[in-house]
C-alpha cells in the first residue's frame, strides 16, 4: 500500500531565512498525526507545501503516492487557520461550491449539520462571528470523505469549550480509514488522539514517535513536548 | 470543471460590479420617466450622471478584475482556489474568459448608454437622428463597399477583443510574479512596476515591429487588400489598418498567459 505522506530530503526557504531543512518523513494510510512544535517553527509551511499552496520547494513530496496536483488535491481536506471563504458567499453558497468541485463532499449531512450547528444558511459569512466562520469552515471539511485531512490549528485562538466541541465534531465524523494530520501546539486537549506525534522545531524533525494511550514510551506527548521544546525562544 | 470555475466566478465577480449596473438602470429608468413626464431639470441631472456612470462603470469593471484576480488567488481566498482539484490552466482560463466578458460587457454599455444619450439629447433639441444618420451614410457613400466595411469593422472588433486580452494577461502576469519568492517581500507595490514595465517592453516592441515589419489591411473599393508598406496613410487616399501591433500583441498575450500559467504551477507562495 503506497503511503499517504512521504517526503524526502524536503528544503524550503523564505529568502535567506531556511525553513524547512532536510525533512524526511513516511506515513501509512489510517493514522492520526499530531504535527507539533512552538510557533514559527514550520508546520504551516509543511502543511501548505502538502496541500499545493506552496510550490518552490526542493525534495520529493507525495502524497498517495503523487507529487501535489489534481489527484492530491481530490483526496485531501484541508482546514486552514484562516477564513479562506469569500465574503459574499452564505453558508447555502459555501456548501453548493463544495459539492461542485469535490465529489467526496456530502451535501446532504453539510445541509443537516448547519442546523445542527445552529448556523443560518442564508446568512452573509462577512456579518458572521469569527468562531461561526470556523464552525462553518470545520463543517466542510469534516463532510467531506477524504482520504486525508490536514488540519492547521484548528484549536488555535478557541476557548476550551469549543475545543472539546471542535475534536468532538472531527473524531465523530472523519472516516475511521483515512488519515488525519492536526498541527496544534495546544497538546493537552489532543494528545490522547494520536498515533503518531511528530515534533518540528528549526524546521528539522525532532521527535517522530509512535504514540500509544496518549504516551511516547512511559511519558505523556505533553511532557516530552515540554522536554524537545524546553528551549524554544531560543530555538525559534 | 472549468465550466464549474466559470459558473463560481461570474457568481463571485457580480458581486462586484453588480452596483455599477444597477446605478446605471435606475438612472436610465429615472431619465426616461423624466423624459415622459418633461421635467427638464432632472432629465438633464440624469442625462448628466448616466454619461459619468457610463465612465466609471468601465473604471470600476478593471478595478474590480484586478482585485478580484488578486483577492481569489493571492489573497485569503487563495487558500482554497490552490486547493481545488483543478489545474491551475483551468483556474487562469477561468478567471480570463469571466474578466474579458465583464470588460467587454461595460464597454459595450458604455458604448450604447453614449449612443442613446446622443439620439436622446438630439430629440430634445429637435434634430431627426434619422436624417444625422443617412447624413452619416452619404459620407460613407464614397469609401469601399459596404462589405469591405462590414470586414474592416469587423477586424476592429477583433482589435479590440486583442487589447482587452493583452490588458488581461498583462495584470494577471504582473500579480502572479509579484507573488513569487523573488518579488514577494517588495508587497503589492512590485505588481504595478512589474506591470508598468511589460506595458513599457510591449509598446517599445510593437512600435519597433511596426517600423520593421510593417503590415496593414488596405480597404479599397475592390476590397480588402494586404501592404507592406511603412505609411499608414496611403497615397491614394484609402483606409489602411496597421496590424503588425495586433499580430505581435496576440502572441505576446498568449505567451504572458502561459507564463502566468507556469508561475501559478510551479512558482506560487501564497501567503
Amino acid at each position: 500500500m503506497a503511503s499517504i505522506i512521504s517526503i524526502k530530503g524536503l528544503n524550503k526557504a523564505y529568502g535567506s531565512q531556511r525553513v524547512l531543512r532536510d525533512l524526511t518523513l513516511d506515513y501509512e494510510p489510517g493514522k492520526i498525526i499530531g504535527l507539533l512544535g512552538p510557533n514559527g517553527c514550520g508546520k504551516t509551511t509543511l502543511i501548505k507545501i502538502l496541500t499545493g499552496l506552496i510550490n518552490d520547494y526542493t525534495g520529493e513530496v507525495l502524497i498517495d503516492g503523487h507529487k501535489p496536483d489534481i489527484h492530491t488535491k481530490s483526496i485531501t481536506a484541508y482546514l486552514p487557520e484562516r477564513t479562506y471563504l469569500a465574503d459574499w458567499m452564505r453558508p447555502v453558497d459555501a456548501i453548493k461550491y463544495m459539492a461542485d468541485f469535490y465529489e467526496d463532499f456530502d451535501k446532504e449531512k453539510a445541509t443537516a449539520m448547519l442546523k445542527t450547528f445552529d448556523l443560518p444558511e442564508k446568512q452573509k459569512i462577512k456579518s458572521m462571528s469569527k468562531g461561526m466562520q470556523e464552525k462553518l469552515q470545520l463543517l466542510l471539511v469534516v463532510c467531506r470523505n477524504a482520504k486525508l485531512y490536514v488540519l492547521d490549528e484548528p484549536l488555535g485562538g478557541v476557548d476550551p469549550a469549543a475545543r472539546v466541541f471542535i475534536l468532538d465534531v472531527i473524531m465523530k465524523n472523519l472516516p475511521k480509514t483515512s488519515s488525519v494530520l492536526i498541527s496544534t501546539h495546544l497538546i493537552h486537549d489532543v494528545e490522547g488522539i494520536f498515533d503518531i506525534a511528530l515534533m518540528i522545531g528549526r524546521g528539522r524533525v525532532l521527535r517522530n514517535d509512535k504514540v500509544e494511550n496518549g504516551k511516547i514510551g512511559e511519558q505523556t506527548i505533553e511532557d516530552v513536548f515540554k522536554e524537545v521544546f524546553s528551549y524554544a525562544w531560543q530555538v525559534n | 470543471m472549468l465550466g464549474k470555475l466559470i459558473k463560481n466566478e461570474f457568481k463571485s465577480s457580480a458581486h462586484s460590479v453588480a452596483n455599477i449596473y444597477l446605478a446605471a438602470g435606475i438612472t436610465i429608468v429615472i431619465m426616461m420617466l423624466s423624459y415622459v413626464v418633461k421635467i427638464k431639470w432632472i432629465s438633464t441631472l440624469s442625462t448628466v450622471a448616466l454619461l459619468l456612470i457610463s465612465v466609471i462603470a468601465v473604471i470600476i469593471t478593471l478595478v474590480a478584475v484586478i482585485t478580484n484576480f488578486y483577492k481569489t488567488l493571492y489573497g485569503q481566498q487563495g487558500y482554497l482556489s490552490f486547493t481545488l482539484p483543478v489545474k491551475s490552466g483551468q483556474l487562469l482560463t477561468a478567471k480570463a474568459l469571466v474578466s474579458f466578458v465583464w470588460i467587454l460587457v461595460s464597454y459595450i454599455i458604455t458604448i450604447a448608454i453614449w449612443v442613446g444619450v446622443y439620439i436622446y439629447a438630439a430629440k430634445m433639441v429637435g434634430k431627426d437622428t434619422m436624417t444625422a444618420l443617412k447624413t452619416m451614410m452619404q459620407i460613407f457613400a464614397g469609401m469601399p463597399n459596404a462589405d469591405v466595411i462590414r470586414k474592416i469593422l469587423i477586424i476592429f472588433c477583433v482589435m479590440v477583443f486583442a487589447q482587452i486580452a493583452v490588458f488581461i494577461a498583462e495584470v494577471y502576469f504582473a500579480l502572479t510574479l509579484a507573488n513569487t519568492k523573488t518579488f514577494q517581500k517588495m508587497g503589492t507595490i512590485s505588481a504595478i512596476f512589474i506591470f508598468f514595465a511589460v506595458f513599457i517592453v510591449m509598446q517599445i516592441l510593437v512600435g519597433t515591429l511596426t517600423s520593421v515589419v510593417p503590415i496593414s489591411l488596405v480597404a479599397t473599393v475592390d476590397g480588402l487588400t494586404v501592404s507592406f508598406t511603412q505609411s499608414m496613410m496611403n497615397s491614394t487616399g484609402n483606409l489602411t489598418l496597421g496590424i503588425t501591433g495586433f499580430i505581435f500583441e496576440v502572441f505576446a498575450a498568449a505567451g504572458l498567459f502561459a507564463a502566468t500559467a507556469y508561475l501559478m504551477k510551479n512558482k506560487i507562495n501564497v501567503k
